[in-house]
């Protein structure tokens, strides 16, 4: 704790520098005025409002600015009402206490009593989404991981726009040019949007054809959720008309941490392990004949189990990798459970 | 005037357990006045280290309050035992650290409080120092 109080501080995510005491007396000091500006405000209209010479059933001339003092003022009240009582509450508490309230009202399952209990893996996240569709080759056939989707299409929204501004700006140019009124503010324009539009088409079209010439990836899998210990067996499928010098597939675990920097939150990312698992070299891949492959998969005993917690997360997953040359490199995940056994 | 004193005692064979495991604690008090101590909860949690903002999960809480104790003391040894979960395991990733232990946290007269943790290891998952390629 500093010795000395400091107007100005950094806040680093939860994590403050100055007194958690003072913290919470200056919280509560502010709802706390914040409902009284609210209460005085309230009382204010409405003594004004019986003061009205024709104050019935609130009748003009009560009108909009009467309403918007009442609103106003209300909101005044429950947010400093709602955050005076929150703030007492927290203040009172400990994080632990607070930690067994919430997972005590968790446990109570009033809905539905086939659900199994969170608390047989606490941590570990949930793995009947990821068995919701049987495989044709292998039992289950797991879910690929949408990353690239809103990339292409925020390439592809961005790509139009600039091209569109280009080519409006060329045929005002044009006609500026005809009638010789040409300017310079003009021409400096066009030409920053002409670049711009020919920087971000070579990225459209590639990612274009990257998704039209590259097609389906299928993974399935011989049992899920996966046990450390245990072997399984992965089928690949790879759809598509091209030709790669290899393809992959490899057995990652990503730790991912999301915090608040200010009034950010960002996210990081960082691969911890990559297991290769398979490697098929040199794949002549045709629109009629899929390139298919099969692999047994072994979950190391010392292994670290999936975790998923509110800005921690542990995640495994199947990355099915593609090198060829150009624009036919691609990489893509599908997310598996890691769960301890439940027969020791 | 001294700071409380809080001791806590894991019993067994070290700081190092297993899933399903029993968990034996005692915790204590001292150097505080019977009458200055007005609450003392005791907790087996889990909590997270490293760059993402803090998770913390609880296995075990309980709770004492002095108005609630027949002597009104909550000083002397208080023994507890809880049988461990199977997971999160403590881990020690790049990113992400998994820390199990026992806490106790004491309240105080004019809202003090202090709180005393002793760590402890929950299975045997490898510590992480730089991403792991294996062919």
């Amino acid at each position: 704790m500093s010795r000395w109080f400091r107007v100005w501080q950094k806040k680093r995510g939860r994590r403050r520098t100055g007194s958690s005491l003072a913290g919470s007396v200056g919280e509560a000091s502010f709802f706390g005025l914040l409902l009284l500006l609210g209460g005085i405000v309230q009382v204010y209209a409405f003594i004004r409002y019986t003061q009205a010479p024709s104050a019935v059933l609130l009748e003009p001339p009560v009108g909009f600015q009467f309403w918007l003092m009442v609103l106003i003022s209300t909101s005044f009240l429950l947010i400093g009402g709602g955050g005076l009582v929150l703030t007492a509450l927290q203040t009172g508490t400990s994080t632990e206490r607070r930690a067994a309230l919430v997972k005590r009202a968790a446990d109570i399952d009033l809905i539905n009593d086939e659900l199994p209990s969170p608390s047989e893996h606490p941590g570990v996240p949930g793995h009947k989404s990821l068995n919701d569709s049987p495989g044709v080759e292998l039992q289950y056939r797991l879910p690929v991981i949408q990353t690239q989707t809103l990339a292409f299409l925020a390439t592809a929204f961005f790509c139009l726009v600039c091209n569109s501004i280009a080519i409006g700006l060329l045929v005002l140019l044009v006609r500026e040019w005809v009638i010789g009124n040409l300017q310079i503010a003009l021409i400096a324009l066009t030409v920053f949007f002409g670049a711009m539009a020919g920087w971000s088409s070579p990225s459209f079209v590639r990612q274009l054809r990257m998704r039209a010439g590259i097609g389906a990836t299928t993974l399935e899998i011989s049992d899920h959720p996966l046990h450390p210990g245990n072997a399984y067996e992965v089928y690949l499928s790879q759809c598509g008309r091209l030709h790669l010098r290899s393809l992959e597939v490899l057995l990652v675990c990503e730790e991912e941490v999301t915090y608040r920097q200010g009034t950010d939150v960002r996210t990081e990312r960082h691969v911890v392990v990559e297991e290769l698992i398979y490697r098929g070299q040199d794949c002549q891949i045709r629109r009629d004949q899929p390139y298919e492959a099969r692999c047994p998969l072994r979950i190391s005993e010392n292994i670290m189990h999936s975790f998923q917690g509110q800005h921690n997360v542990i995640q495994w997953k199947l990355m099915v990798r593609g090198q060829g040359t150009g624009w036919q490199s691609f990489e893509r995940g599908f997310p598996v459970v890691i769960a301890p056994g439940v027969s020791e | 005037m001294l700071d409380p004193l809080i001791s806590i005692r894991l019993k067994g064979q070290g700081r190092i357990f297993w899933p399903g495991q029993e968990l034996d604690c005692e915790y204590q008090v001292d150097a505080v006045e019977q009458v200055d101590l007005r609450a003392v909860e005791a907790s087996v949690i889990w909590y997270t280290e490293g760059k993402g903002d803090e998770d913390l999960g609880i296995h075990y809480f309980e709770r004492r309050v002095a108005a609630d104790h027949s002597t009104g003391d909550l000083r002397p040894m208080r023994h507890f035992r809880t049988t461990l979960p199977r997971t999160p395991l403590s881990y020690s990733g790049i990113l992400v650290k998994i820390r199990w232990c026992v806490r106790v946290r004491i309240f105080l007269g004019r809202g003090r409080s202090a709180f005393f943790e002793v760590p402890f290891q929950l299975g045997d998952a490898p510590e992480i120092h730089d991403t792991e390629v294996s062919e």
